[in-house]
This record gives C-alpha cells, structure tokens and sequence, in this order.
C-alpha cells in the first residue's frame, strides 16, 4: 500500500510543477527572484524553421514551436517569406554573420550564459559573441533611436516570471532560416517561466501588425547545461565567413615568418 | 539565504566604520563593500582612462621603431610600463614580421594584413580593455564570477573566480580562457587557451597561441581602479613586458552616464572593403 502511494503522488505533484508557475522552488538570488544564473540552450530545430517541418539534408524533422499555428501573415507577406525560404542561401542574415536578433538567437543551437543581478540580466551567447542586456531597474527606454540587431529590453517581474518588453529592432534579422521575417514594428513580449533548476519554460508573442494580421506566440523549454565544466565558448562566425565576403581580395606576398627550429 | 544578507550587511558596515574614523588621517586603505558570495564589489559602469590617444594605433610611441609617426597630430605617449624605453621585446625573426606589417598598415593587399578590430573580430586581451578612448563597460558579479561587459563590439568576459581549471589545450578562443582570483583588493586574472589571430594595436602587434595574459585590476577607492596586464608568449617576445593604465567610475552624473548601446560593428562595416579596393 505504502508502494501504490508513492506511485500516485510522485506523478500528480510533477504535474502541478510543470503547470503552476508558482510551483518554483529552486534556488533564490539575494532579493528573492528565482536564480537563473548559469548556461542555457533550446533543444529544438526551430532555428531552421519555426514551424512544423519534414526533414531535408542537413536539417531535422520538427514540430515547430508556434502555437496553435499557422503563422498568420498578411497574404503579400506570406508570399515574401516563401521566396526568402527558397532565396534563403542569399537572404538569410546569418550567412552573412549579422547579430540573429530575437527571438532567433534564443533557439539557436548555441548556448548562452545568464548573469542575473538586481538591475540587468545579461545574457552572453556562443553565436557571435551577441549580447543581450535585460534591464530590470524600472528605467524606460530611449525613444528616437534607429533599430537595434537584438532590439531594447526592459523587463519585469511578475511573481516568479521575468516578462521581458522588446521593441525598437532594425527589420534586418529574420526568424530562422525558413525565411520566416517581421518588420521593424516588431513588438515581442518574453515570458521566462523557471519550472524547476534545469528548466525554464519560454515564452514569446510576437506582435507586428506590418507583417501579421494578429499577435501570434511561440513557446519552448530552455535547458539548463548541468555538465559540472560547461562554459560558453566561441562560435566566432565572422572568421568563417570573411573568405566570402565581397572584400575578399588575393594574397599578397607572405609576411616573415618565425625560423623552423 | 537571509543569513548571507545579514553577514553581507555586517561586512559592509565594519567596512565602513574604520574608514569614516580614519577620515582626518593619512589615506586609508580602501575596504570595499562586499558581494553576496565574499568579493570586493567592483560592480557599476566604468570608463578607460588616462590612456594617451597615440596607443589606440600603435603600442610602441609613434615612430620610434618604424621612423612614422602614426595617428598624424594626436597626443603622443606610452601605457608601457616595462620594459621602461617603451619597446615591445620582440625576437629578431618577431621584429622582422612586425615591421613588414607596420610597413603595409596603410595600404594592406591582404584582410589578413588588417587589424583584426578593424575587421571586427574579437579585440582579445587585454586589447578590449583599451580598445578605442573612454570606453564603457559595465561590470557584473555572480557568486563565483566577475563578467566584464564590454560596449566595444558587445563582448562580454565571464571570469569565473572559483578556482576551475582551464578549458583543454585544444581550445583555441579569440578571448582566452580566463581565471580569476582575488588576493585582497586586487583581482588577478590569468588568461591562455588564446588563438594567434587578434593583435594588441592596429599596426601589427602581434602574439602567438602561447599567448598568456595576467591582468591584475587593483582598487584603488571606489571610483577607481588601477589595471596592469602582463603579456608573455616565448615564440614571439624575449621577454615579458608589461603596460598600465586605469580604469574610473563613471558617476550618474557624469557626461558619460548612460547605458551601453548595442555596437553593431560586423553589421556596418565597411571599412575593410574600402581598404582593399582603394
């Protein structure tokens, strides 16, 4: 009897962890947040497409991360993204090493590292050295800017969730690398949901009345990298680029090297 | 977890004390306020200081070594400490490579022959500490880590200062593998695992992957920190040397207070075609 009982509690309380955002109960930072310091990664294929998709070479079958999809483009630009898909090897930003902008370098199949303290949460990734400062300090943003490639955010707290306000992007940055795009309306809230140590559920509406014709979300877990050694390292990918950039020129004459001994 | 408040806040106040009660006297050494986990909390906006403009192009003073003066009329000086005549200790075969690189700064055939920064790449260390004049960068701490947020670029460096060993020999980064450790008031930094590709100025200071970097940022008070890195790498130099400068809080109402702005460098550039097509 004692047995049946530990079997029908354990799932019935891991069920309310997953669903109740209150169900936090890890580590706390000194003014009482959930502690999210430490390496983070998504386990997903949505940075080659967002949406549900087959396999093709190089690139896992997924089931997409957007809710309750399609993606609700306006018709003109539902057919934009499908010539970005096919054009994608030309168009996509990364090919050319741009910051991915967000949500994208989010689901990237990079890690990253969160540095959390009363004010900022700093979030530094693998891909490209991009950085992401998170202002919690109440402070408002600046208006009058052009874009920015990871736009400007201002967060907050609500309970244990940190709800994140980014606006102010360049339309530069694409989704994935389906071709999947927004303007520089882009407006996402993010929505960071610890559910346990190693795992924080995330969330994202993604507002842009110039390319959408409602709000529409994307929700994904995020993964806490537990190997006791991990650190963010470097994916410089400019270095692996730069050979195919239009400034490329030939070789000049060798420079002195060091004698061989 | 109210118990560590409580201590923090006790540390803080015994830091206090002394000093107030010292105030009339000689100047005290400065005890610092304490982070969550123990370190002296170094943790604000700071500024690059006292840096001579000359050394954002070259190291060594302008045109002692390759007879041109670099940076045409900007204020000429060296942050240099050691050797004292302000000469990078290159090997002969060292010399050679950096003055053909000097030689072609103005007129590169090659990417390869253009600074490193001026293509965007990584700064490296301790470059990124004294990568353009007035810099910003905001320092952070973590329990275990001091993160040094670097505006030039969007580059952060976490230094982790729990006493971890270094990533393995085959792990060749822009920025280096870097450990901290405080003694006292004075975080020291060792850095290695480098790859060869960054260099320390724009004419073609270059260093090897046996590169390693010990930087040592001593507080001075609260609004100020002395830094110094000492550079060696035995393919390349003689000897180690060794420069100096420092770094200032930048106060709320300063002219410099303000956040730091996302620095889309690679995205704008195009400096680098222009170099080679001109």
């Amino acid at each position: 009897m004692a047995m049946i009982t530990v079997v029908l509690v354990v799932p019935v309380s891991a069920m309310t962890f997953a669903q109740s955002p209150g169900g936090y109960d890890g580590p706390r930072t000194a003014d009482g947040r959930p502690d999210l310091n430490g390496v983070w990664q998504a386990l997903t294929t949505a940075s080659w497409d967002i949406e549900s998709h087959s396999a093709q070479r190089g690139v896992p079958a997924g089931q997409g991360i957007v809710e309750s999809g399609p993606i609700p483009y306006h018709p003109a630009m539902l057919a934009r993204k499908r010539e970005n898909g096919v054009k994608r090897l030309e168009r996509d930003p990364l090919h050319r090493c741009y910051m991915p902008g967000v949500p994208r370098i989010m689901y990237m199949p990079f890690p990253f590292e969160i540095t959390q303290t009363a004010e900022l949460i700093l979030m530094n990734f693998e891909y490209g050295h991009a950085a992401r400062l998170i202002y919690t300090d109440d402070s408002k943003r600046q208006d009058g800017f052009p874009g920015f490639w990871m736009g400007d955010s201002r967060a907050h707290w609500e309970g244990d969730t940190l709800v994140v306000d980014v606006k102010q992007f360049t339309d530069q940055t694409w989704l994935d690398q389906a071709g999947n795009f927004h303007s520089e309306a882009l407006h996402l809230i993010e929505r960071y949901t610890p559910v346990s140590t190693a795992h924080i559920q995330y969330e994202a509406t993604v507002d842009d009345p110039a390319v959408f014709t409602r709000p529409w979300k994307m929700s994904f877990p995020l993964y806490r990298r537990v190997e006791a050694n991990v650190q963010v390292l470097e994916y410089e990918c400019l270095e692996f680029v730069e050979p195919f950039l239009p400034w490329h020129a030939s070789p000049a004459p060798g420079v002195p090297g060091r004698p061989a001994r | 977890m109210s118990a560590w408040v409580t201590i923090a806040f006790v540390i803080g106040l015994l830091g206090t004390l002394p000093a107030a009660a010292q105030d009339e006297q000689a100047k005290p050494a400065w005890v610092p306020a304490r982070t969550i986990d123990g370190q002296p909390d170094i943790q604000g906006y700071w500024s690059n200081s006292n840096i001579p403009s000359s050394v954002f192009i070259s190291l060594e003073p302008s045109g002692e070594r390759e007879g041109v003066v670099y940076g045409g009329s900007l204020p000429k000086g060296s942050i240099l400490v050691d050797p004292q005549d302000g000469r990078i200790p290159f090997q002969e075969w060292a010399a050679a490579k950096k003055q053909w690189l000097s030689d072609t700064y103005t007129d590169p055939q090659d990417r390869a022959h253009i600074d490193p920064n001026t293509r965007c790449l990584p700064a490296g260390v301790p470059r990124i500490n004294y990568v353009t004049p007035y810099n910003e960068y905001r320092i952070l701490q973590k329990p275990g880590y001091v993160v040094i947020m670097a505006e030039w670029n969007h580059i952060a460096r976490v230094i982790p200062v729990d006493g971890r060993p270094h990533v393995d020999s085959n792990v060749r980064l822009w920025m280096g593998d870097p450990r901290g450790r405080w003694e006292e008031n004075t975080l020291i930094v060792e850095t290695t695992n480098f790859n060869d590709k960054t260099w320390f100025d724009i004419v073609g200071t270059f260093h090897s992957e046996a590169l390693r970097v010990v930087e040592r940022y001593t507080i001075v008070d609260a609004d100020s920190i002395t830094y110094e890195a000492t550079i060696e790498d035995p393919n390349v130099y003689s000897r180690a040397w060794t420069l100096s400068f420092g770094f200032t809080r930048i106060l709320p109402n300063s002219p410099e207070a303000g956040e730091l702005y996302e620095y889309a460098c690679h995205e704008g550039n195009r400096a680098t075609e222009f170099i080679l097509r001109r």
